[in-house]
């Protein structure tokens, strides 16, 4: 790991330790916002990670930010910072400038939900263009809901139309969609991680019949089904990140769309698992189980879910024919794939 | 609450530069044996045995890639033998002449082996001249591989051999067979007391060899039978007594190869030619799924390609790949078969290799490692045993 890369993590676990106090989480289920975390992390300067240093910000890559995504997701943070990040990195980019404070994000994949509705400045829109723009939050008019976190959320009907002089054009790919799916599986990617820990730990500690759980065949079996799970999502995650950055396989909107698809479908078994042998203390707010399978059950969902990003698949399989699957699969250039 | 502990280690990979030329290469070389006539893609995936291709290849320098360019290998690195491997296996080309020697038998002559059994065997394997098969299960050793009884005696010479192997690929044609034997008896150390031996399959007495037919139909696996066959002292590889710890440090190699989830690509790809632009959105989503799984499991993949590269051993790693990798292949053919009844495919090359497939489908998650075992390495790994 890069020194970057270490001394960016080691301020994120310290702010992500502090949000993840249960009196945070007992906040966020009653629909308030943790302001006071929040400003922690914008006075750490992570919400602008991305940007370049001439414009205020640290100016690392794209990888980096990810691996921050990615601790978010093992704290289960209930902020919206993967969104502002790449909303303020992408409208940058576009030559504009972002309002302040936290941000939602409207892409062309998926349903058109934002979390916080009420505490967003604003909501960054994609266009059909590849473009991108921005609309005060308090403009937007949306159904109030709570996603599976028990977060707040606001449910559009459609993509708001962005005010005149509040859009631009992106320099270059991947498109909007295609990032936020990326950085939502590295956050799933993260609570998945942390889920196997805590399911190691409860099957090592929890006895019955007079042996740990995990002495059992079965709950081993078990175990081992949702490790793989969670290492793949792991891999994959990380593999798309490295291919739409660097020196990798640049085909960024096929390698995201197999992470993302692949994440949201693995959301089921490494649930479905992780209950089944914390058994009933699991199913309970007592323990913290729930802040990371609800969130999963949450971001399967977010920026496409399985479905959506399966369709994107099988169109790029279908187009690229038979012969130029395999070429596809592994990146290659030969393929004539359109870039 | 701190960072989670991390139990698994899959790093993002790159194939190295250069990998490119090389698929360039294995292309154009198949291409060519396609053409002239040497190999045909069967339906029934990369398993078939082709000994002029296999020369073909070797010829090619594609066999034993990575060994010293004295014995015949061409110093080529772990990352780029995968890149050929996963060429080969993805235009479904017959391999299974040189597989086991180019994946296993070799690299464990180059480690273990003497000086003489590297001149001996080595440069012909690379060259696709010389078949070898696997000897370790037997009649009542299938998952429990320590359990073996398979005896080999101390004689004049060498050793003397009794007992029997089963499951043995292509054991009516190799020309020989490295097989895990009892060279001490069975003590309270299960893996203590066993060894290597190379055995001359075609010029040894007291060997017979029983055909066993498999359930797609072919003859592939035998039972191979040892009635006091000699093994001269020059073949016994490695230590006597080391026999477990040889084997078993080269699972991890043998393990997470991308044949443990390209072995019915050529379904994948044919159903892919079949349909097209008009195909449902339900159609559409199952090769997707097929797909994103796939392309997944190949990171995973490459990922351990390139620790062992790094000169890791990541055994659990592996384990959790060929588990994955084979539960994907099982599911492949019933994807495949809900598409094909939907879109009223009727292809009739689609629909050969689909139920060819399918009878080969059970043996993936059994060979190699069952997927009760792998888990419970993984298990292992994750410290609840």
């Amino acid at each position: 790991m890069s020194k970057m890369r270490q001394l960016l993590l080691d301020t994120a676990v310290r702010l992500f330790e502090a949000a993840s106090a249960d009196e945070v989480f007992e906040a966020v289920e009653e629909g308030r916002f943790p302001e006071s975390h929040w400003r922690a992390i914008e006075d750490n300067g992570l919400v602008d990670m991305l940007l370049p240093e001439e414009a205020g910000g640290a100016g690392v890559d794209f990888g980096d930010a990810m691996a921050v995504g990615r601790t978010a997701g093992a704290f289960a943070l209930p902020l919206p910072l993967v969104e502002t990040m790449i909303g303020r990195w992408l409208l940058a980019d576009a030559g504009l400038e972002a309002p302040a404070g936290p941000l939602g994000m409207v892409t062309a994949a998926g349903r058109l939900e934002v979390a916080w509705p009420d505490n967003v400045a604003a909501l960054v829109v994609s266009d059909a263009r590849g473009g991108v723009g921005w609309v005060a939050a308090g403009e937007v008019e949306s159904e109030r809901g709570t996603n599976s976190a028990g977060e707040p959320v606001g449910r559009l009907r459609e993509p708001p139309p962005i005010p005149p002089g509040q859009s631009g054009d992106l320099s270059s790919e991947p498109s909007p969609s295609t990032v936020m799916a990326v950085a939502r599986s590295a956050m799933i990617a993260g609570a998945m991680e942390r889920i196997l820990d805590l399911t190691i730990e409860h099957v090592q500690g929890r006895v019955q019949f007079g042996r740990p759980l995990a002495r059992f065949q079965a709950v081993q079996q078990l175990v081992a089904i949702m490790a793989s799970h969670a290492a793949v999502v792991g891999v994959a995650s990380d593999t798309a990140v490295e291919s739409t950055h660097g020196e990798g396989d640049r085909n960024a909107a096929f390698a995201v769309a197999c992470a993302k698809a692949r994440a949201s479908e693995a959301c089921y078994e490494v649930t479905r698992i992780a209950h089944q042998l914390h058994g009933a203390i699991g199913y309970t707010r007592e323990h913290d189980l729930h802040r990371f399978t609800r969130r999963l059950w949450a971001w399967r969902d977010a920026d496409g879910d399985e479905g959506y990003w399966q369709q994107r698949v099988g169109e790029m399989a279908l187009r690229s024919g038979g012969a130029g699957l395999w070429p596809l699969l592994v990146g290659a250039r030969s393929a004539g794939l359109e870039r | 609450m701190k960072a989670p502990t991390v139990h698994l280690r899959f790093l993002p990979a790159a194939l190295p530069e250069g990998a490119e030329n090389l698929r360039t290469d294995v292309r154009e070389l198949l291409e060519e044996t396609r053409a002239g006539g040497i190999w045909l893609p069967d339906g029934l995936s990369w398993w078939g045995r082709n000994p002029a291709l296999s020369r073909a290849l070797g010829d090619a320098g594609f066999i034993g890639m990575t060994w010293p360019r004295e014995y015949g290998g061409s110093e080529r690195s772990y990352l780029e033998r995968y890149v050929v491997t996963e060429e080969l296996l993805a235009a479904c080309a017959p391999t299974a002449f040189h597989w086991f020697a180019d994946r296993q038998i070799g690299p464990s002559i180059l480690r273990y082996g003497t000086e003489e059994q590297k001149q001996r065997f080595l440069p012909p394997i690379a060259r696709g001249e010389l078949s070898f098969a696997v000897g370790m299960s037997e009649p009542d050793s299938g998952s429990d591989l320590a359990s073996i009884r398979t005896r080999a005696e101390r004689v004049d010479g060498g050793w003397r051999l009794n007992g029997s192997k089963i499951w043995t690929s292509y054991a009516h044609e190799a020309e020989y067979c490295v097989a895990l034997v009892r060279t001490e008896p069975k003590s309270d150390q299960r893996h203590a007391g066993m060894s290597q031996v190379i055995i001359d399959l075609k010029n040894s007495d007291g060997i017979t060899v029983r055909p066993i037919i498999d359930l797609p139909g072919r003859h592939d696996f035998n039972e191979v039978f040892f009635e006091d066959t000699f093994v001269p002292d020059d073949c016994l590889l490695g230590n006597s007594g080391d026999g477990w710890a040889q084997v078993t440090s080269e699972l991890a190699y043998e393990r997470s190869g991308p044949e443990r989830f390209l072995t019915n690509f050529h379904l994948l790809r044919a159903l892919v030619d079949v349909l097209d632009g008009s195909a449902s959105s339900a159609a559409r989503s199952e090769v997707g799924l097929l797909v994103s799984r796939l392309w997944a499991l190949r990171a995973a993949s490459v990922s351990v390609a390139a620790a062992l590269e790094a000169g890791e051993t990541p055994n659990v790693e592996s384990a959790l790949v060929k588990d994955l990798g084979t539960n994907f292949q099982q599911e492949v053919p019933e994807i495949v078969r809900r598409v094909v009844a939907d879109e009223e495919v009727s292809d009739q090359a689609v629909l050969d290799i689909l139920r060819q497939v399918i009878l080969a489908a059970p043996s993936y998650t059994i060979q190699g490692g069952a997927t009760e075992i792998l888990r419970g390495i993984v298990a292992r790994g994750l410290r609840l045993r």
